[in-house]
């Protein structure tokens, strides 16, 4: 067909297209002309649409859950709900980790591992313990806390001075679980609770490392320490109003160096040391004791080393510290590094010396050569000395209650003393129940238990029956009865009466 | 992990007198228990319903209080339970007095 395309074909097409757009041929009528479009061809088609399922639900809004929904919107509900989510997605995190034991754990165990972690479980865990022991030793409890005591109009009353066990508290027991466990690596060798802060306990260590926690949360809430001293903390107690312009209190440790520091409560403790106990040399007043062979000329230390500390009642800047040598120095807050006064008690360490409650010159100290001596504060020798075995007296009590019942605790019996009645033989002796010798003793505040503690980690509560009526005049009766006791050390019976109209004059 | 599971559970369970402990999970279905199949499934359900209409009572009369446990004294049995968002604590116990 190209081949019939020649010169001349083209000319008249041209031709034509200048005619139709430039020429003459622009002018040209169109109306008439017809143009056809192109049919499009339709056809109707169905097509299936899966139905909508609906199904009938309600939302009940009661008062408390619109209550809890303004709370939320107010922001603290939201960070709550984020914080769950984000544990939520760690613990799925710990268990793919550990991928390998999970798929043969079921979900339910899952579960209730993640559940272990809440804190909120263990809480609940702690209280359903707590009501089951109160089911099951209501008695006892309502013993401990004094509401139920016995009825003092009973027609039998008799004397007898006897422990009632009530519960005790064991290591290896499964039944019973302390509320809070501290683990550390150092063996602890003191701890005391605040008096102002009842939630911090500080705890001294076998390297002189002084540790305070806040309880109230189960793992240590370390509230401050200090550099440990490499010297075992003998004693640590909370001390307020040693110095005068402050009432704050002060951790009082005393060290196996015979250092004695005062720290005040911050992150880190610093130490302020206050006295260092020196070794006394010569003869001392106070008990007679016997001449020890040493032919030392050079110590091994000057120090010596305070096994405990007491706080006079009256003056609270003067304090007593009994050393493991037996002697006990006096001393006071206001002149530093030195003592007061000093006398020899024991022969041996001096375990124990308290204040009698109702007396503040009296108080008696016990200690590892068997014996137990009372002391007048301005008598110079003991007032009365009580023997009974060769057991080293580990620990005694005065009762808050009565003025002349002390108790005392010599290898694994627990002894009851009243002045009033005999003073050469207990009231009463008690065995331990499981056997072991025990190391502390300590009366409730109300005077009516007893709690003591042995070596073998198990701590006994006892409840004191048939005990005889709390006199009116507790520190005459106390005195009266030191006074027959010392019917034949005449000497003595003077100076101790001295003290008494000394004290009689004053109040 | 399972050892401390084993171990509390083991600790409540040997306290004097108890009959059995149940944990109910936050949807209802007891996760671990020391009772038998049918015994749990009925304490978790019933003890679920009842825990949530004493929550409701309790927070109907005050919106900010809360439930925080629940005790059932029968004549043969107390049934302490521990609510809570995630988790319902069940221990049923034979008081000796």
């Amino acid at each position: 067909m190209f081949l019939f395309f020649s010169g001349n074909t083209v000319e008249e097409q041209n031709e034509h297209y200048e005619y139709l757009t430039v020429g003459k041929g622009r002018n040209r009528k169109v109306v008439q002309a017809e143009v056809q479009t192109v049919p499009i061809l339709k056809k109707t088609q169905n097509t299936d649409a899966e139905k909508i399922k609906t199904h009938a639900d309600y939302a009940f809004a009661s008062i408390w859950e619109m209550y809890d929904t303004f709370q939320e919107t107010l922001g603290e509900g939201g960070e709550d709900s984020e914080d769950s989510d984000s544990s939520d997605i760690k613990h799925h995190k710990l268990d793919d980790i550990t991928s390998l034991d999970s798929y043969r754990i079921s979900p339910d165990e899952k579960q209730l591992n993640k559940l272990m972690k809440n804190p909120r479980f263990l809480e609940a865990v702690c209280v359903i313990e707590r009501l089951l022991a109160n089911n099951c030793y209501n008695e006892q409890q309502k013993r401990f806390r004094g509401l139920s005591d016995p009825y003092v109009f009973r027609e039998d009353i008799e004397y007898k001075y006897k422990l009632n066990l009530l519960w005790t508290f064991a290591n290896s027991s499964t039944q019973v679980q302390p509320e809070r466990q501290y683990a550390f690596e150092e063996p602890v060798t003191a701890l005391n609770f605040s008096k102002h802060n009842p939630n911090l306990l500080a705890i001294g260590f076998n390297t002189g490392y002084i540790v305070v926690l806040n309880v109230i949360s189960r793992e240590p809430l370390i509230v401050g320490d200090n550099m440990p001293t490499f010297e075992p903390v003998w004693h640590i107690s909370w001390e307020a109003g040693y110095f005068e312009h402050s009432n704050r209190e002060l951790i009082c440790a005393t060290f196996s160096d015979g250092r004695i520091c005062v720290h005040a409560l911050a992150r880190k403790l610093k130490a302020q040391q206050i006295m260092r106990v020196p070794k006394t040399d010569g003869k001392l007043k106070g008990y007679n004791s016997m001449r020890k062979c040493t032919n030392l000329t050079v110590p091994v230390s000057r120090y010596s080393s305070p096994y405990l500390l007491t706080s006079h009642p009256a003056h609270k800047q003067i304090y007593f510290i009994g050393t493991n040598e037996g002697t006990i120095h006096k001393c006071s807050t206001n002149y530093f590094n030195q003592h007061l006064d000093s006398f020899c008690a024991h022969d041996g360490p001096v375990h124990s010396m308290r204040f009698s409650p109702f007396s503040k010159k009296i108080f008696v100290t016990c200690g590892d050569d068997w014996n137990t001596r009372f002391w007048a504060e301005d008598i110079s020798e003991p007032i009365l000395e009580i023997f009974v075995n060769m057991q080293s007296v580990h620990g005694l009590e005065w009762s808050p209650a009565h003025a002349t019942i002390f108790v005392s605790i010599r290898g694994s019996s627990i002894l009851v003393w009243d002045l009033q009645r005999k003073i050469y033989e207990p009231q009463s002796a008690t065995p331990s129940p499981t056997g072991s010798r025990n190391t502390v003793v300590q009366f409730t505040e109300s005077g009516r238990c007893l709690v003591v503690g042995d070596i073998d980690g198990n701590v006994h509560m006892f409840s004191l029956e048939d005990m005889p009526f709390i006199p009116f005049f507790q520190e005459n009766l106390l005195f009266e009865s030191l006074y027959r006791a010392l019917i034949t050390y005449p000497k003595i019976l003077k100076k101790l009466k001295k003290v008494r109209r000394a004290v009689q004059m004053s109040t | 992990m399972a050892n401390e599971v084993d171990e509390t559970m083991k600790r409540i369970q040997s306290h004097k007198g108890v009959v059995g402990t149940i944990v109910v999970n936050s949807e209802g279905v007891p996760i671990k228990s020391t009772l038998d199949n049918t015994t749990t499934v009925q304490y978790a359900g019933l003890i679920s319903s009842l825990a949530d209409k004493a929550r409701s009572v309790v927070r109907d009369l005050d919106p900010s209080n809360d439930l925080t446990f629940l005790r059932i004294r029968s004549k043969k049995h107390e049934i302490m339970v521990a609510p809570d968002k995630e988790f319902i604590l069940i221990v049923v116990q034979n008081p000796t007095d």
